[in-house]
Parts: C-alpha cells; sequence; structure tokens
C-alpha cells in the first residue's frame, strides 16, 4: 500500500517483516525495525501511477511468517542467496540500479546453484529520472538503518507448512513475427548479432528496419516470456546498450507492439490469484504507457528499475503469491 | 503424482527433446537452462545432473504445478 512517512513508521513499530521502496530522504529517516528498502519515487498505488518524493510503498510479509531474516550481499557472495534461503519460503531481493551487483546478478543468477527450487522475487532500485546520473541508487537494511549504493540487500521469509509462495508474472509481450535473432557473447552492451544465423552489426540492422526500440527483444523460456529492453543505440560506436543482459543459446525475437496497456494488461491478469505478498512493475511500461494516472487492476506496488523473478527481467510486471496447501 | 526419475519424460525435458510451454515461471525457466546447460556441456553424468534438479523441483512443488504436471505426465 502507498502511504505516508507516519503510517510507514507506524507500520514498522508493529514489529511486521516488511518490504518498502520510497525516496532516499523517505528512507533515510524511517526507525529501525524489520524491513529492507529501496530507492525509487515511481508507484502504482491504490489510485493508479504516482511520482512522489515523499510517500513509501509498503508491502507485509503474509500473515503466518514464521521469521524472517535479513541479508546483505555483496558481488563477491551473490551465489549464495539460494542456499541462504529457507526451505519454505521465500526471498525479496532489492539491489541498486547500475551497481556492480546489478551487473554480476543479471549476468550470473541463473547459474547459481539452486536458484530456481527457492522463490526470489524482487526489483531494482532507483532514482527520479531528473536524477539519473547524479543520485545513485540505494538499498536500505532497515535493521541496522544502513544505505548501500553497491550492495543486495534480501529479506528470507519462512513460512509455515502450510503455505506455499509462488512466481507468477504478466509480460504483454509477446515475440513479434520478424527475424530470429542470437547473440555469441553475453552483456548488456552488444555490438554484433545474428540475424537468422547471418552476423550483422547490431546497431545498424536496428536502424535498417527501423525497429521501434521501446519494444523489447522476447525469448521464449519454455512458455515463460523474458524481455531484454533496450537502452539506447549507438550509431558512432555500432553498439546497442541494453537494460539485462543478452545470453548465448537463446533466440530473441523483437516484440509485437501493445495498443493499449492498461486493457491489454487486465485483460491478461490472472484470475483467481492468492494473497498477494508482492508485486512490481517497470519504469519503462510506466513511461512507454503513460501510465501516471491509471490503474493496472488490482496490482500495486513500486515501478522499477528492472525486476527480479529469480533472474533479471524487464518491462514485466511480477507478482509473489501465497498459497494454503495441504502440509505433506 | 509425478513419475520416477527414471521415467524417460524427464530426460526427454531436460534434453529438450519433449516441448512443453509451461505455466509455471520457474519451471519455464530451469527447464530452459536445463536445455542449454546440457547442450554446451553434453555427456551422460551432466543429464543425470539435469534430471535430479529437476525431478528435486517438481516434487517440492508438485503441488502448484498441477496444470503442467496433467500435461506431461497424461
Amino acid at each position: 500500500m502507498l502511504t505516508d512517512i507516519a503510517a510507514a513508521e507506524a507500520a514498522i513499530k508493529t514489529g511486521k517483516f516488511l518490504f518498502l521502496a520510497g525516496d532516499e530522504r523517505v528512507l533515510s529517516r524511517l526507525p529501525r525495525g524489520n524491513w529492507i528498502g529501496g530507492t525509487i519515487p515511481y508507484f502504482m498505488g491504490q489510485d493508479g501511477g504516482v511520482t512522489a518524493r515523499d510517500r513509501v510503498f509498503v508491502h507485509e510479509a503474509p500473515a503466518g511468517t514464521q521469521g524472517a531474516k535479513i541479508a546483505v550481499y555483496d558481488e563477491a557472495h551473490l551465489s549464495s542467496i539460494p542456499r541462504d534461503a529457507p526451505e519454505n519460503g521465500f526471498s525479496v531481493i532489492i539491489i541498486p540500479a547500475t551497481s556492480r551487483v546489478h551487473v554480476s546478478y543479471a549476468r550470473n543468477a541463473p547459474g547459481y546453484d539452486g536458484i530456481f527450487l527457492k522463490p526470489i522475487i524482487g526489483w531494482i532500485a532507483g532514482v527520479h529520472l531528473d536524477d539519473l546520473g547524479q543520485v545513485h541508487p540505494k538499498v536500505f537494511d532497515g535493521s541496522t538503518g544502513a544505505a548501500h549504493p553497491d550492495r543486495a540487500v534480501v529479506m528470507h521469509v519462512t513460512l509455515p507448512a502450510h503455505q506455499q509462495a509462488s512466481i507468477g508474472m504478466v509480460n504483454l509481450f509477446k515475440q513479434g513475427q520478424g527475424d530470429e535473432l542470437a547473440f555469441t557473447e553475453e552483456g548488456f552492451l552488444v555490438r554484433d548479432c545474428l540475424v537468422n544465423g547471418t552476423q550483422v552489426n547490431f546497431a545498424k540492422y536496428l536502424r535498417s528496419l527501423g525497429v521501434d526500440t521501446r519494444l523489447p527483444l522476447v525469448a521464449d523460456y519454455s512458455g515463460t516470456r523474458v524481455n531484454v529492453s533496450f537502452q539506447s543505440v549507438n550509431d558512432k560506436e555500432g553498439t546497442v546498450a541494453l537494460y539485462a543482459p543478452v545470453f548465448t543459446g537463446v533466440t530473441y525475437r523483437v516484440a509485437e507492439p501493445v495498443k493499449d496497456y492498461v486493457r491489454e494488461f487486465t485483460a491478461l491478469l490472472p484470475t483467481g490469484l492468492a494473497t498477494l505478498s508482492f508485486s512490481c512493475n517497470c519504469i519503462l511500461n510506466f513511461l512507454y504507457s503513460e501510465l501516471e494516472g491509471k490503474k493496472t487492476g488490482a496490482i500495486t506496488g513500486p515501478i522499477t528499475f528492472g525486476e527480479i523473478a529469480y533472474q533479471l527481467l524487464n518491462q514485466t510486471m511480477t507478482y509473489l503469491e501465497i498459497h494454503d496447501v495441504e502440509p505433506t | 503424482m509425478i513419475p520416477p526419475k527414471a521415467d524417460e519424460r524427464w530426460s526427454r525435458l531436460v534434453r529438450g527433446d519433449m516441448r512443453h510451454q509451461f505455466r509455471s515461471v520457474p519451471a519455464g525457466l530451469m527447464v530452459s537452462r536445463l536445455n542449454r546447460s546440457l547442450a554446451e556441456a553434453g555427456g551422460h553424468s551432466s543429464m543425470e545432473q539435469c534430471v535430479d534438479q529437476l525431478y528435486e523441483f517438481f516434487q517440492k512443488y508438485e503441488r502448484l504445478l498441477k496444470d503442467d504436471i496433467t500435461v506431461i505426465f497424461r
């Protein structure tokens, strides 16, 4: 829920385990407690999309949570996140944009031992777009009050045996009918790509076809569509900067256009969702689809510089569901 | 109920011979990752490791994977 500072302080004082999002000046004023947070001034609130430097988005761990641990990870220890996660529960991770941990997690998380065996959801912290390049995104460990521009903060939440967590996503983008694109090098900065098997300069290719770079590249991971969004095309250098890395051995296509984000999003929202404990959506969806003042169903949360559902995603709404299940 | 690890559908899934569009996000990500890592590494022991990982995942989340299990193992 999007709240003012007083309500966020009150929530912290209850001792509940919280995942917060807000401007740095707001988060740094909050009392210590059982919370983690990340900087961002963009939200999908109860009344629609909004930009606010004086508000806090508060997600609560589900009722029945058996306990939670906050951990801060530097680049060298990111791979231990799945091992540190509880056997039954979930982990919420927040990473500052453009930091070394951001780059490292994006490139390496799919290969961490056990990464898909425990639900790991989260987001990339950012800043107001007016502050890009001047202010560093940060994550907060609420238990100490420490802010980190170069660490990931994680809350590992343990659930009781009668509950299980699962991660879902709403991705409006589908692979278009265009060329098959593949890459021989992994990373956020691309020079060449294979277009239907033929190597070409990717920047020239995009320009020659007049590709709308607001549309992401989409890969089909056995039914899970994973986007890689365009950051910029540098014609002089012949390079293309991306908001997530491309991987070798994966086939990408430029997405089909989305005509009406809100209408199509609402149509795609799964019905009968269990309790949602966390959700977030992408700043690029917020900007390109002009979501300020518009609602995306009942789904609320921070608007982020990247989403995490096990691995880094772009232009995707992700959510965490808590299911009541029969104990085994 | 998932079949035992020896059932050939597990190895067909991790090899990519059985194409299934998963409803479960982590299942899709995981199977796709296993397909790629097996294609890169090759070898029988890698296949066993991949099947072990996938089986462990299905065993743990069987209650949440009913839709996918019904289609894959019908």
